[in-house]
């Protein structure tokens, strides 16, 4: 796994067993290995990997333009035309399920992104320093996590009003506070450690032992941490959407969709079940990657 | 002993049986009771306060205004003996009550009943601007008197209103559903109960109970003044769903709804219920209301309306619930200009105009949604849309109920889809309550034209009728063909659902739910 390689220095001792023609096998390599013994987890990553390839082609995919209306073709059904029928302003919904995905998988994976972000340094803070600084992010966490998610979510965006940017933020909001309170916890764990308190006795700077030492340790928990996010923040995305808080109109997302299909679903009810589906398929895909993700990195199941 | 106790317990069983039996039959036999799906209104049932029009179908069965507006606007006197005498100052009427009038607790109507709801009106009121033009209205409303100056009572069924000058629409005014007669002392006594523990009228029936997110339940007023209603109960049960409504009333749990323009397309396919339609056309109209401070250059008004495909939005977005509107007072009221020209769809004279008016390159606009009213919503978009071919692009920020209005009353709001239906059948109800200089600035219009508002002002005070139809045409003209600082889109057929059993029940285009007259033969 090139990727986290440089987190770690060449390490003399790994080079000097490989030479000596004995098999090392790293953590991550390790963890990979068993991922793609798990049949459903690589099913679901190709599921997401297909999203993604929609999310970059949407516009050479999407048989039309999605926010052209055809008054006149409004609310009809599956034809040669339009593959999955049309909405009520005559727009073509398979396009606007494919430009969809683009919101969906955005808000699901930027608003997990800046969740980390915020959540790490907070978490790792808090588990360093201890003392005055834990009390007070913890505190903090205590009041951003006392809020009924949804309602939280709301607040945030009547003060911020809605859009699509402003998603990001709110869901960021919503959900660094697990990440961090997990971090936290580890990184106490670790604080015990030998290397770290090698490391603190050999004056090292508490920069360097955040950065070196205690971020990568948490690495696992925060790549679970993550996709087992997502699908939650796509939820909340077409829950805000459904309830007008979200994406602007034209613009399509699932969650707009389905709100706007209530009127219509005894008239033409593919119309909310198929953003509905879509929903139901990636937050299933991710789901079932994060937990096979979290068997994998999981050094307990190593030789299972 | 063993076989005595079963004896009593078998006798027990048996009378509760009978019992059950009994008070079931009682429940059904004979008792008429009309339910109507409705939306729930949120608030006390206090017209004067709040003016849903959720509200009002429930109020206007408990509740009496002085004069009632019939079809077409024909003023009846409903709690007075006759219709008032205008003095020869033309700004004094004259009240005679009827007499016997009982409220439903039993209390005479009087004088100084009708003086109190005026001045409650007009000092905790939001319609209070229907009745200041009485004498000393404005300083009541300011605080500085305690008393009505232009309302004298003369004795318990005689009183006496003076208004400042003649206004022509006064009584259409009164005639309204918020300017309804309460009880003083009932009132008084009721404090912040009022509209929900009590509320007492005049009307024919009475209100039993309003259980807050459920229903209200009205039972007959047996000592009505008219004629006696015919329903012993009147449910009104709150589905917030317009789908579930419809799907209630397919089962045959409500007997009646105003059916969601959105579903039309639904049911109008369906056999069943396409027996059960019915439709009506309230005096109004649906507009987009530009702030003309921000959007000042009328030209770029003007594009903006070339830009619009009225027919489309109405035969396909709407299909065919409504018809492209070419003025802003709609037919059937006086001043409406029956030779207008229809609004041409037209994207290159509206690209020419932007040109003419320095955005050559287009320009761009932001729009405030009101997402309480999905069918303006709707609107919106396809507005949104066709306006791009024109170079107009439209931003769209929605807004829930209490931001959108919030906005709009601070001035915030730039441009916006919406509606009006009049409260009185008179123009000066349809334009003057809109876009006069007054209460544009309550709207974020700011619309102020000097000989516009002239023209309405004169109009509200001048008695003859050819007169006020010239001035309110001119009037019209000015606002929607020269200045578009409002600009009409289309007025709506709006739909109910009766069962066929519900006979004496209609509505017609003063939008008034009323059951005093309904009856249900199965």
């Amino acid at each position: 796994m090139k990727f986290f390689s440089f987190f770690y220095r060449k390490n003399k001792y790994i080079e000097d067993v490989a030479e000596q023609g004995i098999e090392y096998t790293s953590y991550y390599q390790d963890s990979f290995r068993r991922l793609k013994k798990n049949n459903a987890a690589m099913i679901c990553l190709s599921v997401l990997a297909l999203m993604v390839l929609i999310v970059i082609f949407a516009p050479w995919i999407s048989p039309q333009d999605p926010n052209a209306q055809s008054l006149k073709d409004a609310l009809r059904g599956p034809s040669a035309q339009y593959f999955l029928g049309t909405d009520e302003y005559g727009r073509d919904i398979l396009s606007r399920i494919i430009y969809g995905t683009r919101i969906s998988l955005s808000v699901g994976i930027i608003s997990q992104v800046l969740a980390t972000a915020i959540g790490v340094t907070m978490g790792v803070l808090a588990g360093y320093y201890g003392g005055y600084i834990d009390s007070l992010i913890s505190r903090v966490m205590e009041i951003f996590a006392a809020f009924p998610e949804l309602i939280f979510a709301m607040g945030i965006m009547y003060v911020l009003g809605p859009g699509v940017s402003n998603i990001f933020i709110a869901l960021a909001l919503l959900s660094w506070v697990s990440t961090a309170r997990l971090i936290r916890g580890q990184v106490l764990q670790l604080k015990q450690k030998e290397y770290v308190e090698a490391c603190i006795a050999s004056g090292g700077a508490s920069f360097q032992i955040i950065v070196r030492h205690l971020v990568p340790n948490c690495i696992s928990t925060i790549i679970i941490m993550v996709t087992l996010g997502i699908p939650g923040a796509i939820m909340s995305e077409a829950a805000l959407s459904f309830l007008g808080l979200g994406v602007q109109p034209p613009t399509a997302s699932w969650g707009s969709m389905i709100s706007a299909a209530q009127s219509y679903i005894s008239l033409i009810p593919l119309y909310s079940v198929l953003p509905g589906l879509a929903i139901i398929i990636v937050v299933i895909s991710f789901n079932i990657f994060g937990d096979g993700l979290r068997d994998a990195l999981d050094p307990k199941l190593k030789n299972q | 002993m063993q076989k005595k106790i079963l004896v009593l317990v078998c006798a027990i069983l048996a009378l509760i049986s009978v019992a059950g039996c009994g008070n079931s039959d009682t429940a059904n036999s004979g008792k008429k009771v009309l339910r109507m799906a409705a939306q729930d209104p949120q608030v006390p049932l206090d017209p004067q306060k709040h003016t849903y029009s959720h509200l009002l179908k429930i109020s206007d069965q408990i509740l009496e205004p002085l004069i009632i507006a019939g079809d077409g606007g024909q003023l009846k006197p409903l709690l007075l003996a006759e219709m008032p005498q205008l003095k020869d100052d033309k700004k004094t009427y004259s009240f005679t009550l009827k007499s016997g009038v009982k409220f439903h607790n039993g209390e005479i109507l009087k004088s100084s009943d009708v003086k109190y709801s005026f001045m409650r009106l007009l000092t905790e009121g939001k319609m209070g601007n229907l009745i200041d033009m009485i004498q000393g209205a404005d300083k009541l409303e300011k605080k500085e008197s305690n008393d009505l100056e232009g309302f004298k009572i003369i004795d318990d069924t005689h009183f006496e209103i003076t208004l400042t000058g003649p206004y022509v629409p006064f009584l259409a005014a009164i005639a309204t559903d918020y300017v309804v007669i309460y009880p003083e002392q009932a009132c008084k006594a009721a404090g912040n109960d009022w509209g929900i523990k009590t509320l007492i009228g005049t009307g024919p029936f009475k209100l039993e109970a309003y259980n807050q997110g459920t229903s209200v339940i009205l039972v007959k007023n047996e000592n009505y003044h008219g004629v006696a209603p015919k329903l012993d109960e009147v449910d009104f049960k709150f589905i917030q769903d317009p789908n579930t409504q419809v799907m209630e009333y397919q089962k045959g749990n409500v007997d009646l709804l105003q059916l969601d323009s959105a579903l039309y397309p639904t049911f109008a396919n369906n056999e069943e219920l396409k027996k059960d339609m019915h439709s009506f056309s309230p005096y109004g109209l649906v507009f987009l209301t530009m702030n003309t401070q921000k959007i000042s250059d009328p030209k770029v008004r003007e594009a903006l309306s070339y830009a619009i495909d009225r027919n489309a939005i109405c035969q396909d977005l709407l299909y065919g619930t409504a018809t492209p509107a070419k003025t802003f007072i709609p037919k059937g009221l006086l001043g409406y200009d029956e030779g207008a020209a229809e609004y041409a769809y037209n994207p290159e004279k509206a690209k020419q105009l932007l040109a003419e008016a320095g955005y050559p390159d287009g320009i761009d606009l932001v729009a405030q949604d009101n997402t309480k009213y999905p069918t303006y919503s709707k609107l919106l978009v396809a507005i949104q849309e066709q306006a791009k071919a024109a170079g107009i692009r439209i931003t769209i920020n929605q807004v829930d109920n209490a931001a959108w209005a919030d906005m709009k009353h601070s001035g915030k709001m730039t441009m916006a889809v919406s509606n009006w239906y009049i409260d009185y059948v008179d123009p000066d109800g349809m334009i003057y309550q809109t876009m006069s200089e007054k209460l544009t600035k309550q709207n974020s219009n700011f619309y102020a034209d000097p000989i516009f508002n002239n023209l309405l002002n004169t109009a509200r005070a001048t008695l003859d009728s050819s007169q006020r139809e010239a001035m309110y045409k001119q009037a019209d003209q000015i606002l929607t063909r020269k200045d578009y600082a409002a600009i009409p889109i289309c007025n709506e057929t709006m739909f109910y659902l009766a069962k066929s059993y519900v006979k004496g029940f209609n509505v017609d285009s003063s939008y008034r739910y009323y059951f005093g007259t309904t009856d249900i033969q199965k």
